[in-house]
């Protein structure tokens, strides 16, 4: 009797370390949400962006024939390079 | 005008339109087409200001004409009624204004210059350049330090050179020099002036500082200096602007922010079409300067304004501004504009 509550002691002890690592270990990491990628403008866009919106919004309709024109005068008021209405070109009527 | 001045101006003009014409291109051939263009802005605003009611119903048109890669000639007039009750319980009578707020040749000379001969919207501080027009505005009127600077007309007739110093992915240095020659009150009326500005733009920022100079050359030669700050941050439609000038008799600031809530829904929303605006401004009289378009006295004035941008380049602005001085009152505006562009004749893409 005495050496079967022996034996069941040192089970005991044997089991509750055992027990505890349950306990702690880690659970799998939670897949974090995948962030949207940050839209950065480019080319035209960021012209327009670092240019045109300071003061306006582009018209809603800009016909391709006259966008020339438009930048023309744009080139003029705001300062604009050759590059930046070349970009603003292609990114108004593309 | 003395006749001196009308040759030189005209002599100059003539010279920058030859050289634009007979000067080799500099830059890469453009094969977008050039068409001349009819645009600008038409519309109908009311005032009550201290129990007062005026109408104006105006157009603005602006012509462009291209000329050749490097030469466009531009024009942009104010078509002007105003219609007022002649005491508070008054019948109401109309009058008629045009005023040619600028005629001008502009020559890309280089990269870092364009030549501008003509008449053309004094670059003192930038509202005048860039917020005068009846579409691009958020509130009707003009700041009440607008007549800093822009003696006697808010254009200028003569030449000027502008363009920038420098071009970088982190930093733009935009630069103009002008000179203006007197003319007598007409559709070409001007002052004898000369100046300068000078912006820093920091894309990184999205934050625009720039300064202005002009030496006023006629009857008592004065100086007037200005101060601009706006900041437009990329990722919202959140816009401050400000401006601070100091003239001979009077200085003054403004400051206005906006923002159009296109955030909620997008712009196209109900919600989205709305923007809130808000300007404080104050002046500062000095001394007195008869004539300078300045508060006799010192003012401070709020303005509350809340615009609505519907479809198809139609945009209703309200406001409501406070004016405290000697004579308080209460302004109340409200206006309707549309922008148009068009080719000026069929067959434009």
């Amino acid at each position: 009797m005495r050496s079967c509550a022996k034996q069941l002691v040192v089970i005991l002890a044997l089991l509750v370390p055992v027990v505890d690592r349950a306990e702690q270990a880690p659970t799998a990491p939670k897949q974090a949400p995948q962030a949207k990628p940050k839209h950065q403008p480019t080319g035209g866009e960021l012209v327009f962006q670092n240019n045109c919106n300071r003061c306006h919004n582009a018209p809603m309709e800009l016909r391709p024939g006259i966008t020339g024109t438009v930048l023309r005068h744009m080139r003029v008021r705001a300062n604009l390079s050759a590059r930046d209405e070349r970009m603003l070109l292609e990114y108004l009527a593309p | 005008m003395s006749g001196n001045d009308v040759r030189n101006c005209l002599g100059v003009a003539g010279w920058v339109l030859a050289a634009g014409l007979l000067f080799p291109p500099l830059c890469s051939a453009q094969k977008a087409p050039y068409i001349p263009l009819i645009s600008g802005g038409a519309g109908i605003f009311s005032s009550t200001n201290q129990g007062f009611t005026f109408v104006q119903p105006v157009a603005a048109p602006v012509l462009q004409f291209p000329i050749g890669p490097h030469v466009q000639v531009e024009s942009r007039a104010d078509l002007r009624g105003l219609i007022q009750q002649s005491g508070p319980n008054g019948s109401f009578e109309g009058s008629y204004t045009s005023t040619l707020e600028y005629l001008q040749a502009d020559v890309i000379a280089g990269r870092h210059v364009t030549a501008v001969a003509g008449r053309f919207l004094t670059p003192f501080g930038v509202y005048n350049e860039r917020l005068t027009a009846v579409w691009i505005r958020k509130l009707q009127d003009a700041p009440i330090i607008f007549g800093i600077g822009t003696r006697t007309s808010g254009s200028s007739d003569g030449v000027m050179l502008r363009g920038n110093i420098l071009d970088t992915q982190h930093l733009r240095l935009n630069y103009i020099t002008y000179f203006s020659a007197r003319v007598k009150p007409g559709q070409f009326e001007a002052a004898r002036v000369a100046g300068d500005r000078v912006d820093l733009f920091l894309p990184a920022a999205q934050l625009e500082i720039g300064t202005s100079y002009q030496r006023f050359l006629q009857g008592q030669p004065s100086n007037s200096i200005g101060f601009h700050v706006w900041w437009t941050p990329a990722s919202s439609s959140f816009a401050v602007r400000s401006e601070y000038a100091h003239g001979a008799h009077a200085q003054g600031y403004w400051i206005e922010s906006a923002y159009r809530l296109a955030r909620f829904r997008g712009p196209e929303s109900l919600v989205g079409r709305l923007e809130p605006v808000f300007r404080m401004q104050q002046s500062f009289r000095n001394s007195p300067g008869a004539g300078d378009a300045l508060p006799s006295q010192d003012t401070q004035e709020a303005d509350f304004g809340l615009d609505y941008h519907l479809p198809k380049e139609v945009r209703l602005n309200t406001s409501y501004a406070r004016s405290f001085s000697k004579q308080s009152g209460n302004i109340w505006d409200i206006s309707l504009t549309y922008r148009f562009i068009f080719p000026a004749w069929r067959g434009g893409r």
